[in-house]
């Protein structure tokens, strides 16, 4: 029989949770108090759904930055269609009517209103969330592509969702995406970003930072990502060797590791990459 | 999901919109399925009562980047559990104030036959998560999602963040690696759906 939570610590422990909660949005609802979402932030709930980058502990800015980039084995615009302009818009349910040949629907936000608004047309209520302040100046604004295939709705029509309490000025941007290969260096390895379908190559594209501490983009080794840490050579072989390099890598790499980032060539190292072995940040 | 996890989204609505009091709805919804899969991972029934609420502060500290599966939160949640207790002396100095306020276990030892045989229960998974831990980070979710809590693949993928194929060619990989590392009997507990 497995133990039972305490029912003592479980009151107190929700007694806690909605007192922490009211006392954020009371602060939040303070002109103040304001601590909002940078647009990095929306546009990096967006991208984790189905990312092309599955590397471990890019920060916000980081993501928005490789977001810029037409990285092999990414997808670029090959073709668009005038922006349709929604308005204001507060809640929505569109079924959207895609232009022949277009591939994914571009959805721009900006804040109209405050407070916390998801969009978008996935089907599982994984839409990117914006945070509005509602303070003339302080908000900015965010995209994102989602792809107008048969796997986002299970309507005959993509459906556009928006809900929330902030309202939000729209528009709509019909594009043609195409993916484009991953590049080959010297040494015959191959170089980009991780693709859909979950096939990554051998040297990945990642943001770290140089020896001044500023961010850069590059490309992370594979292998230097999947291993154990940074004395390990190889995977652990038996359960007990596992304990004991795990022990000694929490002990060693409290807070993770770096590794090395370097030109799409996979010998020139211009900076680090950063692992880290849990989603939780230092940064609120 | 569950009947009541189809509310989930109403709920967290409703928590946006300021009603603090929907937070402690879904607590009420998800306590034992966190409590269950912290304990899977820490073995001690107090940690992982702190484990729990942390999973839940994390919630709403990182509310703009909650995460539904088929309109439930589980999913995230549970997502959440595993790195707040592979990272739990972090987030017990993050959450110390609210963690102060809860009191201490003075539950008297149990040395009745339930918690011997719970022990032993612990010692025969202790291989199978040693062995899940020589795995990446983003495995040891997938393989926990799986086969500890039963979600499909598909709904995995989305909790964890990446895509379906890159979901499924991970999982076949860290099976292949588990069987490799085990004995049979433990690797058949494993096993995908």
């Amino acid at each position: 029989m497995s133990p039972e939570f305490s029912q003592q610590r479980s009151d107190a422990i929700r007694e806690e949770l909605v007192a922490n909660v009211a006392d954020t949005t009371r602060s939040a609802l303070e002109p103040s108090h304001q601590r909002w979402l940078s647009t990095a932030g929306v546009l990096a709930a967006g991208i984790v759904v189905g990312s092309a980058v599955s590397a471990a502990a890019l920060s916000l800015s980081e993501i928005t930055d490789l977001r810029t980039n037409h990285l092999p084995g990414s997808s670029h615009v090959t073709s668009t269609g005038e922006a349709i302009n929604l308005g204001v818009v507060e809640q929505l349910r569109l079924p959207l009517n895609p232009e022949d040949g277009a591939t994914h629907v571009r959805v721009t936000v900006s804040c109209a209103s405050a407070g916390f608004t998801s969009w978008g047309t996935a089907p599982s209520d994984s839409n990117p969330v914006i945070g509005c302040s509602g303070r003339e100046g302080e908000d900015v604004a965010a995209f994102y592509d989602f792809p107008l295939t048969a796997a986002v709705s299970s309507t005959a029509s993509p459906l556009l969702v928006v809900e929330g309490t902030a309202s939000l000025h729209m528009t709509l941007t019909y594009l043609s995406l195409a993916e484009s290969e991953w590049g080959v260096n010297d040494s015959g390895a191959t170089f980009g970003v991780t693709k859909p379908n979950g096939e990554f190559p051998e040297l990945q594209a990642a943001t770290g930072v140089d020896v001044d501490g500023n961010l850069i983009g590059g490309y992370v080794r594979t292998d230097d990502l999947n291993a154990f840490g940074p004395e390990w050579a190889s995977q652990p072989s038996s359960p007990d060797e596992a304990a004991r390099w795990q022990e000694a890598r929490s002990l060693a790499y409290p807070d993770g590791w770096d590794i090395p980032l370097y030109r799409s060539d996979g010998v020139t190292q211009i900076g680090t990459f950063r692992i880290q072995m849990s989603h939780i940040d230092d940064s609120e | 999901m569950g009947g009541t996890d189809s509310s989930d989204r109403d709920a967290w609505d409703a928590v946006l919109a300021g009603d603090s009091q929907a937070f402690g709805t879904l607590f009420d919804r998800h306590r034992d399925r966190v409590f269950g899969h912290a304990l899977r991972l820490i073995a001690h029934r107090t940690d992982a009562e702190d484990v729990t609420a942390m999973v839940f502060l994390e919630l709403w500290r990182r509310r703009a980047h909650v995460r539904f599966v088929d309109d439930s939160l589980l999913p995230w949640l549970l997502v959440t559990t595993r790195n707040v207790a592979r990272n739990a002396s972090r987030a017990r100095r993050r959450y110390a104030r609210v963690l102060a306020k809860i009191p201490p276990d003075l539950a008297e030892p149990d040395f009745s036959g339930r918690e011997s045989a719970r022990l032993d229960a612990a010692e025969q998974g202790a291989a199978l998560a040693e062995a899940i831990a020589t795995l990446p980070p983003i495995d040891q979710d997938l393989i926990a999602l799986t086969a500890l809590e039963e979600l499909t693949i598909r709904e995995a993928s989305e909790a964890v963040g990446v895509s379906y194929g890159a979901a499924k060619t991970r999982l076949s990989r860290a099976h292949t690696k588990l069987r490799n590392l085990l004995p049979v009997s433990a690797a058949s507990e494993g096993a995908a759906p």
